[in-house]
């Protein structure tokens, strides 16, 4: 099956700022994203050019194939939640919800009344009136029920406690299973959704840092500890993104796969190690070029 | 019309309040105090603009309606397009249904001798002189030029933002005092008298579909380059 988004060497600029820079990928049908990376990235803007929301300065962006862009048969398939969406000041959710289902031609009107229950949302307030975290709970619902095809949440649970955010993962990862179909997920909280993505793009300055399947990531890098001058010996010459004294004794992250030469190397020095989660990776590599651009990548 | 065009009817439709419940609040309220006075006045007879709220109104109306529904619908993955035709569907129905009530209201005006007391809020002189149809026309009329004013003022702004208002109030400022120039010291005004002179209400407000069209035009295309 062919791309649900393929974008190459695309560029958005406001003024003399570069948002979104020469920026190519690719997403895959029937799999879940994250886009991932700091405030300001460039992932908002990114989600809004594949939704034909803003316009890109150059490049090639193709969505189910076609141009974006006032294509009905292109946004029939997509639904995009974004945290800054903004609602009639005089509807109510159960508005809000009879729109989405008039809007999305998937609708599941059974499920959108499940999580409603699920979230336990008002139907008669005013939209103006809800919570920050009763609004996000107003676009999840409206994320999943609508079952697009390409489905986008950017920061969809703002607002929302930690109980909220386990329905959301538990719902999504359900009806996905029942009903594949590709997800984007753009979030902060990338250690609570690491189980759920299958590849991560990492934006960073406007432009893409990282872009693997989830499963190779986590392997991606590690962690050494130990004595400080053993540590200096044998990460000398090695990639490391990250470092922390302890004292006598320091940690080291290093970017690459751990081979046996080095696991052997290592353990005969008597070092400890430890896997490195995606958020820890993502942390150091975000951190780690905003000082040293690109290194190692 | 496409299914489309009808969802995005069909989501103006869900806020009576605003297309029918607040306009008509605002302008029965006016006609109940006028009635109270006209009451209380016995003499003569009392003729009020007090109409004109619902038409300052749908000026409001047209502003408000873009701000709040256009990136609404757009984050609901509707077409600019199907946006523009939907709210142009929607506006021109309630003009219509609008015109009809207000027809009506002042056939009632005039039949029963402004409600017994001489109160003439509906039906009034020049606005009011032809046939049922025409007076259709004249209110359906000026209802549409209001709401569309306010839509191309409202889609102006989320084209260009603050700035693309500030440049069109200050060109449409200089364009208007050199307007009034020229009514006043090149004679223009003698013109304008001899074109409105002898005209109908009617008759000015087929001129103004014209207007209306153009306003609607401009509008679809400011909100085709629109982001949200």
């Amino acid at each position: 099956m062919s791309a649900i988004v393929e974008a190459k060497r695309l560029t958005k600029t406001y003024g003399s700022f570069t948002a979104v820079n020469n920026v190519s990928f690719t997403i895959e049908p029937d799999k879940i994203y994250g886009l991932l990376g700091r405030n300001g990235a460039g992932k908002t803007t990114i989600m809004h050019l594949i939704t034909a929301q803003l316009f890109a300065s150059s490049g090639e962006l193709l969505v189910f194939g076609q141009e974006p862009y006032e294509n009905e048969r292109v946004l029939r398939q997509t639904c995009f939640i974004k945290e800054s969406q903004k609602y009639p000041d005089t509807f109510r959710v159960t508005d809000v919800l009879g729109t989405a289902a008039m809007m999305f031609p998937n609708w599941d009107e059974g499920f959108a009344k499940r999580l409603l229950t699920d979230f336990n949302l008002p139907l008669k307030r005013r939209m103006k009136k809800l919570s920050r975290g009763m609004l996000s709970s107003v676009g999840i619902i409206i994320g999943l029920a609508s079952r697009a095809p390409l489905t986008i949440f950017d920061e969809p649970y703002l607002g929302l406690d930690a109980v909220a955010r386990n329905i959301f993962y538990e719902r999504l990862m359900e009806d996905y299973a029942e009903f594949p179909r590709t997800v984007i997920l753009s979030t902060h909280l990338i250690d609570e959704v690491s189980k759920l993505l299958e590849h991560v793009i990492v934006i960073d300055g406007g432009q893409i840092l990282l872009d693997e399947e989830a499963d190779s990531l986590r392997g991606r890098a590690y962690t050494v500890t130990g004595p400080s001058a053993k540590i200096d010996a044998y990460a000398a010459g090695k990639p490391v993104i990250h470092q922390e004294a302890l004292g006598g004794s320091r940690a080291v992250t290093v970017f690459e796969r751990l081979g046996a030469t080095d696991q052997k190397q290592a353990e005969a020095l008597g070092l400890q190690f430890s896997p490195v989660t995606i958020q820890q990776l993502i942390v150091c590599l975000t951190t780690r070029s905003s000082e040293q651009k690109g290194a190692y990548l | 019309m496409n299914s489309s065009v009808k969802s995005v009817v069909r989501m103006h439709m869900k806020d009576r309040l605003s297309w029918f419940y607040l306009p008509w609040c605002i302008m029965l309220s006016s006609f109940v105090i006028n009635l109270i006075l006209a009451g209380t006045m016995q003499e003569e007879q009392l003729v009020t603009g007090g109409l004109a709220s619902i038409f300052i109104y749908m000026l409001v109306s047209g502003i408000v309606s873009v701000q709040h529904t256009f990136p609404f619908a757009l984050g609901f993955s509707v077409r600019r397009r199907d946006y523009y035709s939907g709210s142009m569907v929607m506006i021109v129905a309630v003009s219509l249904f609008t015109s009809i009530l207000l027809c009506l209201l002042s056939y009632i005006e005039d039949a029963s001798g402004g409600w017994a007391v001489e109160l003439y809020f509906f039906h009034i002189p020049y606005i009011t002189d032809g046939n049922a149809l025409q007076q259709l026309v004249v209110f359906a009329s000026v209802l549409l030029f209001m709401y569309l004013l306010g839509f191309a003022i409202s889609s102006l702004n989320r084209r260009f933002g603050k700035m693309g208002l500030y440049t069109a109030a200050i060109a449409s400022l200089v364009l208007g005092t050199l307007f009034v120039y020229g009514v006043i010291y090149l004679e223009w005004w003698k013109g304008i008298f001899d074109f409105f002179d002898g005209r109908s209400a009617f008759e000015v407000g087929l001129l103004l579909l014209p207007v209306s069209i153009v306003l609607s035009g401009i509008s679809y295309a400011l909100l085709r380059r629109s982001t949200v």
